[in-house]
């Protein structure tokens, strides 16, 4: 791996990302995605089981992921053990502890046809590649998801701006699964979270046809020079994903479960 | 299936901690949850190791806990030049876990017996003038940065308080705050602190709102464990010293402690903390204390006792940090503009000032089998500690009985005096007591990789958690009252058992009863528990009348069929695992799951209190442990 890459933020380049170590190593771009939506998928699900949220652990749990796929290929560490891991890590760093054998069981219960080995080999993978991950991760466990950004841009609606509340929720209703699937997308190597938190937003007021709200340039108080080009980048990211799995020959990764 | 190991050694990249440091039989502390080593580095191998010497801390424990993982989180955000500041993390094949800290050769702990023990020998250290406020100032700067980062330290003590010593490259001088093992966010609390790790803080320097029951850690506790400091350099006896024989074990509440502090503070008066009627104790403290028997206590008689002139700014400063009402107690960035460090002399960068040879020793290494030796030492050093405290506080009790008899006689009542605090002659300690108070079984659970039933001796309480998981994740803005309802989730509530305080300045750190406080708060916390999932259910009720699928317009086409999001399309239920129905007879369970538990838990908790009894039955006479140096 290549330590002088990294920045500081964990914010990269879109060459970066294209060129990831995975795409390096001779995989292309469908199998990467494929093989990273399997695992954020197993995130997902297991992290339901536990209880987590995906703005508490198990979001974290997939930045990690992300993270973790830009100084590793897949064909090095494959995903669903790493998946495990940061599950794992995301679990103690989110002060929502679970033990790496219940993580394992819960694998093992739910995907068998994905981790074929015993309770004790996967524990120990886990357990090693905890080590990998931490030391690749840098210890920056900090993760900044943009729930709470927004949660913050609802607040100010409701407040400095008087708009309906129930309006407000709704569009906040739209915007959540939009961030929720943004984890399926490179997007949070690519944009911090309150740009990535703006844009939803902006995307789930246009999908509430509350278009008149975007002409006022909210978010120009939140982050500044931020054009609406930008964000319809960010958003057909998202929405990208959506149709690669409806329209994707092997979109169904993600959706099968 | 994959050579894990073979490839993590290449990512390692030969960085093996006993590669790059000597630190074998270089221990300089030892703490409940580790030890620490000098460390220096091997050579020209790295030449990104430039300091002469470092703390390498090694966390004990098996992998990566929780609270190392939250000690390097905080450490590795924090960054000011009153902290100890994190170089580098290293993680052996054995599941070890280092730290890599700067190396600090004096703190307080040691920096005051040495004054302590000049003073009896009538042989006073010379110090700068302005080494007391330079000191202090630099605490306050470097709390001030946690406080304004919204993080809480919650163990303040000597120990914790390193001081840099000589050489080339060191910041000589410099306070550095250290210990962060306990230290957490607080801008944004899942539930009560106080529930997720209860008492923390080391009984002496703990604020009377934690004795009475605070429910919530707050700056203000810091604080007063800063004033408690502040007093000790300079008067070199633990302002608050109380043995800790009889602890409840059911509750913050500390008969002794109290009693200590009105002993010194005075009880205080209504108008001086109005709300110490609401605090949870309150019923308690009426009953075991009587105002009438602390007339003659205040902060100023004692002081004046140790020849500390009480008209000057310093003393003034220390009554504002000293201040009973946490409302009303000085906030460190105040403090910090206090008249006292506008007076001559400023406080200084280098605390040892115009001083050109540092007069305390450096520290000295340890080996296990010195261990106990040491503790012995240590312990007879406290003996002594103890034996001037037991004059100091007979002739201050004599004092308080000689007020009270006068009191009598002018009132010319005939009803028996009233209790009459430390006026028990005390006992001299026998043997080390502290190790025993850790080492009692079933105190102190295991860290098992985070897992949730790694308090073993609690199995209700770590049954009850999984099935209190279930509620979901929706986006929280959509609450009625606008409150993020995942903050009300009582998620973690089993976990408390496993967090594990680090106790370790270097080494001094001393976790005595946190374990037994971790047990404390069972029945209270079965209770909020309960609460809790009442407040939650009805809330989840709201919840879901205003939710609705939400409506993707054009896109619904798009949306995928959410297989991850089961509930209602993909809305609010965000991950939710199971629909409605189900989720609404996981909450029925959990409901009765508590009342089903409680009379097995309370049981428990008699056992243990039972168990806490016998042992301290056995340990009388003992006195407590303080911040230990061994």
């Amino acid at each position: 791996m290549s330590r002088s890459r990294i920045p500081a933020d964990w914010i990269f380049e879109e060459d970066a990302i294209k060129n990831s170590p995975s795409r390096k190593a001779g995989m292309n771009e469908r199998d990467e995605l494929k093989l990273k939506r399997e695992a954020i998928d197993i995130m997902k699900k297991i992290g339901a089981e536990f209880g987590w949220k995906l703005n508490g652990a198990t979001g974290a749990a997939c930045v990690y992921f992300h993270r973790f796929y830009m100084l590793h290929s897949i064909q090095e560490f494959p995903c669903p053990t790493t998946s495990l891991s940061c599950l794992f890590l995301a679990g103690k760093s989110e002060e929502t502890p679970k033990k790496c054998k219940d993580i394992a069981q819960n694998a093992l219960k739910n995907f068998s046809h994905i981790f074929r080995v015993n309770l004790n080999q996967l524990m120990d993978d886990v357990m090693s590649m905890e080590r990998v991950l931490l030391q690749t991760i840098k210890f920056d466990f900090t993760i900044d998801l943009p729930y709470r950004y927004i949660i913050m841009y609802a607040n100010d609606f409701k407040s400095k701006r008087a708009f309906d509340a129930a309006m407000v929720s709704d569009i906040v209703c739209c915007a959540w699964p939009l961030v929720n699937d943004s984890f399926f997308t490179h997007l949070c190597l690519a944009w911090e979270p309150q740009i990535i938190a703006v844009s939803l937003f902006w995307l789930a007021i246009k999908l509430r046809q509350h278009e008149e709200i975007n002409e006022t340039k909210w978010w120009e108080e939140h982050v500044a020079e931020l054009c609406s080009d930008k964000m319809e980048t960010i958003c057909h990211e998202v929405l990208d994903y959506y149709t690669l799995m409806n329209g994707g020959n092997n979109g169904g990764a993600a959706a099968s479960g | 299936m994959i050579d894990y190991a073979f490839k993590e050694e290449l990512a390692r990249n030969r960085e093996r901690v006993d590669e790059i440091f000597h630190y074998e039989g270089s221990k300089i502390g030892r703490g409940t949850y580790g030890h620490v080593y000098k460390a220096v580095p091997k050579g020209i191998s790295s030449p990104r190791y430039t300091a002469k010497e470092y703390a390498l801390k090694l966390i004990d424990s098996q992998g990566f806990s929780m609270s190392a993982c939250r000690e390097i989180a905080l450490l590795r955000e924090l960054k000011h030049p009153n902290l100890i500041n994190l170089q580098r993390v290293f993680l052996s094949s054995e599941r070890k876990v280092f730290l890599l800290l700067e190396y600090a050769e004096h703190d307080l702990w040691h920096i005051i017996k040495f004054h302590r023990s000049a003073k009896s020998k009538k042989a006073p250290v010379h110090v700068d003038k302005g080494m007391v406020k330079s000191v202090l100032y630099q605490i306050l700067n470097g709390i001030d940065y946690l406080h304004t980062n919204w993080i809480l330290h919650r163990d303040l003590k000597p120990a914790n308080i390193l001081v840099m010593g000589d050489g080339d490259g060191v910041e000589r001088g410099r306070v550095k705050i250290a210990d962060m093992g306990f230290a957490r966010i607080f801008n944004n609390p899942l539930k009560p602190l106080s529930e997720l790790d209860p008492v923390v803080v080391t009984f002496w320097y703990r604020a009377p709102e934690l004795l009475l029951g605070a429910k919530h850690y707050t700056k203000a506790i810091d604080v007063w464990a800063i004033g408690c400091i502040f007093a000790e350099l300079l008067t070199s006896e633990p302002l608050f010293f109380c043995r800790e024989e009889d602890i409840k074990t059911q509750s913050p509440y500390h008969q002794d402690q109290l009693g200590r502090i009105f002993s010194v503070m005075g009880y205080p008066a209504e108008a001086d903390w109005p709300d110490i009627k609401k605090m949870p104790e309150y019923p308690k403290l009426q009953q075991d204390f009587k105002k009438a028997n602390y007339m003659n206590c205040s902060l100023q008689r004692y002081m004046e006792k140790y020849k500390q002139d009480t008209n000057s700014s310093q003393f003034k400063l220390l009554l504002k940090l000293l201040t009973m009402d946490p409302l009303k107690r000085l906030a460190a960035d105040e403090a910090m503009k206090d008249a006292f460090f506008k007076e001559d002399p400023k406080p200084s960068n280098d605390v040892f000032g115009c001083l050109e040879h540092i007069p305390y020793p450096k520290r000295e290494f340890m080996n296990d089998s010195e261990d106990d030796k040491k503790a012995q030492q240590a312990a007879a050093q406290q003996q002594a500690v103890a034996a001037r405290h037991a004059a100091a506080q007979q002739a201050q009790a004599a004092a308080v009985a000689a007020q009270q008899q006068q009191q009598q006689q002018l009132m010319q009542q005939q009803q028996q005096a009233p209790q009459q605090p430390m006026m028990q002659p005390q006992m001299p300690p026998q043997e080390p007591a502290a190790k025993k108070m850790r080492m009692m079984p079933g105190m102190q659970p295991q860290p098992v990789y985070g897992g949730p039933t790694a308090g073993a001796g609690l199995p209700g309480q770590a049954a009850v958690a999984p099935g209190m998981q279930h509620y979901g994740g929706g986006p929280t803005a959509a609450g009625p009252s606008g409150v993020p309802m995942q903050q009300q989730q009582p998620q973690q509530q089993p976990y408390m058992q496993q967090m594990q305080p680090q106790q370790m300045g270097y080494g001094g750190g001393f976790g005595e009863t946190q374990q037994q406080q971790h047990m404390m708060t069972q029945q209270q916390q079965q209770h909020n528990l309960m609460m809790q999932q009442q407040q939650r259910q009805a809330q989840l009720q709201q919840h879901q009348q205003m939710q609705q699928p939400p409506a993707y317009g054009m896109q619904q086409q798009m949306m995928p069929d959410m297989s991850m999001q089961q509930g209602g399309g993909g809305g609010m239920q965000g991950m939710q695992p199971a629909p409605h129905m189900q989720q609404q007879q996981a909450q029925m369970m959990q409901q009765q799951q508590p009342m089903q538990q409680q009379p097995h838990q309370m049981t428990m908790a008699q056992q243990q209190q039972q168990y806490m009894l016998a042992q301290q039955q056995q340990q009388q006479q003992q006195w407590p442990q303080p911040p230990r140096y061994t």
